[in-house]
């Protein structure tokens, strides 16, 4: 890990502006971890505001200005040739965070990245690409299955898994976890045995946390493991969680930080901060200590899977809302923005949900302007409407000096 | 690894015929290697030589013919060697 460190640091240092004046030219191994530490922690925003200035000297302005206002590239991933002959694949992030951000690698790059999950997925167990069944979206251009892609979702679903059922090839399925949810609901709906034969050994889940709960229910659904693979577009494969549950980061090609709200690296088992990640693959357009929405902390002593790795548990990356309990965050999700959309209720810091046993929460809310009672009716009258046979108990608090790191070291299960 | 055996995989990732396989037969141009052929065969020697591949040489280019493959696998096993 340290040489790619020290290589990635000298070729931020020479090759990319944002970091050319920030850097030493020359880079010390023995220095390497001290200099690391002391480039700025940048975010999205960060990048989508200086662009140009997070790309290597190779790309050129008038390349990128193109490929950014080119509507046909946002659509999916596309390789594309420079005017200095340098190929490159583009795609872009959703945008559900404001503007779409362009991601640029070279195909040695996705090269390099792709065989870092497979080398995850080798861990767990053997596994060759012709086994694997990818699924990105519902509605994705690449669709796998041997059906009309344009047939309505829910009709496509139970053809799918009529297929899946039937399937001799596929022992490993990657697939978003909200698209999982879908299939889950759709076996429940019609009471399907699904996996019979038990072909399709693990389903790899990606882009949205699903808590312990709900995983052991896919698990028995779905007749297979159920892997939870952590990763952005622009960085790609993060973490893998293990058979037990946690996650370990691939140090092969990431470095991971958590930090509090001040910046600082959090090192310590229990205390819940930010997820700063650098890859250590990516050079046409780095990430460096680059600041993810998620949420994370380290576990106290060694997993039981034998990974030395530390073992991390993320918590949902929704600044409002924390705790988790059915279907992970959606639960409280879909509470907050029933509010939020159906009474208006919008003038808010935080909400902050934080399980304190197993039938009870408190609710934290700062800077509520308005009615708290208004607050507390409407938030149970949504929830026990959406959930009418669980029985939670909220207790609301309106605190406006509780902090983020206070809450969560206090009670989250 | 032996170059036969190099080409056996090649065949086998790419549903090739191995008669089909010269040493300097390039994987793109010559055998129609796509993105997701270079991974199994990425995964594929890997798991045979027990080791993974050097990071240098996980390329398009390095890896464009099937010498290239072979050299690229002695250098693994050879840079191995000098670790331990």
């Amino acid at each position: 890990m340290e040489s790619k460190l020290c290589d990635i640091i000298s070729h931020l240092a020479n090759n990319v502006s944002y970091y050319k004046e920030r850097l030493p030219k020359y880079i010390n191994p023995h220095e390497q971890i001290d200099i690391f530490l002391e480039i700025p922690i940048i975010t999205k925003e960060t990048v989508k505001s200086n662009y140009i200035d997070f790309f290597c000297d190779q790309l050129k302005e008038n390349d990128l200005n193109f490929l950014f206002n080119n509507e046909y590239y946002k659509v999916k991933t596309h390789p594309f040739i420079l005017e200095n002959g340098m190929s490159i694949l583009v795609s872009f992030t959703s945008g559900t965070s404001g503007t779409p951000m362009m991601i640029i690698r070279t195909p040695d790059e996705q090269l390099k990245l792709n065989a870092e999950i497979w080398r995850l997925r080798n861990k767990v167990s053997h596994i060759e690409p012709k086994n694997l069944l990818y699924r990105v979206h519902l509605n994705s251009a690449d669709y796998p299955f041997p059906f009309d892609p344009n047939k309505k979702v829910e009709y496509r679903i139970a053809d799918e898994i009529a297929y899946l059922n039937n399937n001799k090839r596929y022992k490993w399925w990657h697939i978003q976890a909200q698209d999982l949810e879908k299939y889950y609901q759709h076996i429940i709906k019609y009471s399907i045995d699904f996996n019979i034969d038990k072909i399709l050994q693990y389903i790899e889940y990606t882009s949205s946390f699903v808590s312990n709960e709900v995983r052991k229910i896919y698990a028995e659904t779905f007749k297979c493991n159920i892997i939870d693979l952590y990763g952005c577009l622009e960085i790609w494969s993060i973490s893998q969680s293990c058979k037990h549950g946690y996650h370990h980061v691939n140090e092969r090609s990431v470095i991971f930080e958590i930090i509090n709200q001040n910046g600082c690296i959090i090192s310590e088992p229990n205390k819940i901060g930010r997820v700063v990640v650098t890859s250590l693959i990516q050079k046409v357009m780095p990430f460096i200590r680059y600041k993810l929405s998620d949420k994370a902390y380290y576990m106290e002593s060694a997993c039981e899977c034998g990974n030395p790795a530390k073992r991390i548990v993320f918590v949902h990356g929704d600044e409002r809302i924390v705790g988790t309990k059915k279907n992970g965050k959606k639960y409280f999700e879909t509470i907050v923005d029933m509010m939020i959309d159906d009474y208006n209720i919008d003038n808010y810091l935080s909400i902050h949900v934080t399980q304190v046993s197993a039938n009870e929460f408190d609710v934290n809310t700062r800077r509520l302007l308005g009615s708290t009672e208004t607050f507390q009716k409407k938030f149970e009258e949504i929830a026990s409407c959406l959930y009418p046979e669980d029985k939670y108990k909220y207790y609301f608090t309106y605190n406006d000096a509780l902090i983020f790191e206070d809450i969560f070291s206090v009670s989250f299960k | 690894m032996e170059k036969n055996q190099i080409k056996q995989l090649i065949s086998e990732c790419g549903e090739i015929e191995i008669t089909k396989i010269s040493d300097e037969s390039s994987l793109i141009r010559d055998l129609g290697f796509d993105s997701i052929m270079f991974l199994q065969l990425i995964v594929a020697l890997e798991e045979r030589i027990g080791m993974e591949l050097q990071e240098d040489d996980l390329s398009y280019e390095k890896v464009a013919t099937v010498n290239d493959v072979y050299n690229i696998i002695q250098n693994s096993i050879n840079q191995n060697k000098n670790v331990y």
